[in-house]
């Protein structure tokens, strides 16, 4: 009896994700007792089985991007960004060199 | 079932907000559309790292110089993951690769331009990845569900440039006269490829790609929402657009613009942008540099037991 890992999304839209596994003699067998153990409540759109012997395994060291700082990898290393521009943007209407014109509300706006 | 019949069932699937995936039936239509559309964004996002790395070496300061580089990292990323999905449709990389460099397929007229200062580098970071993601936002609607899986991971990444794109902006802004006009000029150089970058209107009846759900909004739609998002933006902090017509008229609930002429746009789509062919030479270059690698990975002899 082989060890069978079994994956599924939870929609269309969303990545392979690892769910569990199953014991069984063979694929039909694997794809019947995975469907029955992990989505039998609709928990996704489909299913995936592969021998636990096809898998390979590699480990992050702790190291990998947390050696040094690289927080330019990542939004938090511009956490304060809207901060930022609103500061400037009141330090600009101060000084009166802000650019005149109609603004739409800012709840329309998509970068947020 | 005849060919009409499947291809009006697949219509029907797309119209009910079903997706496809790669193993699915699909007219010859759809998949060439959807082909054509991963490749060309492919390419833009390999095409895209280029303008940009050439500062890499000139970026002001250490900090600068790394966050840039691992944003180039990303582009180049997102393009080999593009890859990938298109391959899957039918074409392969090799192909993909000599139709790009010999100008049979296409990448963004944005990025056939010269990048002549650091203000560029912001601009680009800011306002055409700002316009890049109001597009890809969009395609995570799209009726093609590896596109849709890919253009999740590919978002995210991309809003942590547009921070770091406006990180740089406002640096800039704020900085010395001599920083500020050098954005500004930066701003009024690339507008117009920027307004080109959305495309001419277009007739959205008549858009494949809208038929087939690939895509999920017309060009005007992106437009207007990106002028909503950023213009505000730049006039907050004094920055204008070198667009005199341009006025948010309320009661319409939509941006007025100028029409910035589309001769150029023509130009660059045809591949006689300012940098169409250096940057095309730069990319057979690196493909010429690592075909050891190709070969390595064509012929690597078994490990013997």
């Amino acid at each position: 009896m082989e060890v069978w890992e079994v994956f599924s999304r939870r929609t269309t839209d969303d990545p392979l994700v690892h769910v569990g596994a199953v014991k069984a003699p063979d694929l039909d067998m694997a794809l019947l007792l995975a469907r029955e153990a992990f989505l039998r409540h609709g928990e996704g759109v489909d299913c995936y089985v592969t021998q636990r012997g096809d898998l390979h395994r590699i480990s992050m060291p702790q190291t990998l991007g947390r050696g040094t700082d690289k927080s330019y990898r990542r939004p938090d290393g511009y956490a304060k960004i809207g901060a930022k521009h609103k500061k400037m943007r009141e330090e600009i209407a101060a000084k009166g060199l802000a650019i005149p014109g109609e603004r739409p509300p800012t709840s329309r706006r998509s970068d947020g | 079932m005849t060919y009409e019949e499947r291809t009006r069932e697949f219509k029907a699937r797309i119209d009910a907000g079903d997706k496809v995936e790669a193993s699915d039936w699909m007219p010859d239509q759809y998949r060439e559309a959807t082909l054509k559309f991963i490749e060309m964004h492919a390419n833009s996002e390999i095409m895209g790292a280029l303008p940009e790395r050439e500062w890499i070496p000139r970026a002001p300061t250490l900090r600068r110089k790394l966050s840039l580089n691992a944003k180039v990292q990303d582009e180049v990323g997102h393009a080999q993951i593009l890859y990938r999905i298109a391959e899957d449709l039918g074409k392969s990389r090799e192909q993909m690769f000599d139709d790009l460099v010999n100008g049979r397929t296409k990448f963004h007229n944005v990025f056939h331009y010269p990048t002549k200062s650091w203000g560029d580098v912001a601009v680009i970071g800011w306002l055409i990845d700002g316009a890049a993601l109001v597009t890809q936002h969009a395609l995570l609607q799209s009726s093609y569900a590896p596109y849709v899986r890919a253009m999740r991971r590919i978002c995210a990444e991309e809003s942590l440039h547009l921070r770091h794109g406006e990180d740089l902006s406002l640096e800039l802004a704020n900085g010395t006269p001599a920083q500020r006009e050098m954005f500004q000029d930066a701003v009024d150089r690339w507008w117009s490829p920027i307004m080109h970058f959305f495309g001419p209107p277009s007739k959205p009846d008549k858009d494949v790609l809208l038929y087939w759900g690939i895509k999920t909004k017309s060009n005007e739609e992106l437009r207007q929402e990106f002028f909503t998002t950023y213009v505000p933006k730049l006039w907050d902090i004094g920055i204008s657009v070198p667009d005199k017509q341009l006025r948010y008229d309320a009661a319409a609930g939509e941006w007025q613009w100028g029409d910035p002429g589309w001769d150029e746009f023509w130009e660059v789509v045809r591949g006689n942008g300012p940098m169409t062919q250096t940057r095309l030479a730069w990319r057979k270059a690196m493909w010429d540099n690592h075909a050891w690698l190709r070969d390595v990975f064509a012929g690597l002899p078994r490990a013997v037991a």
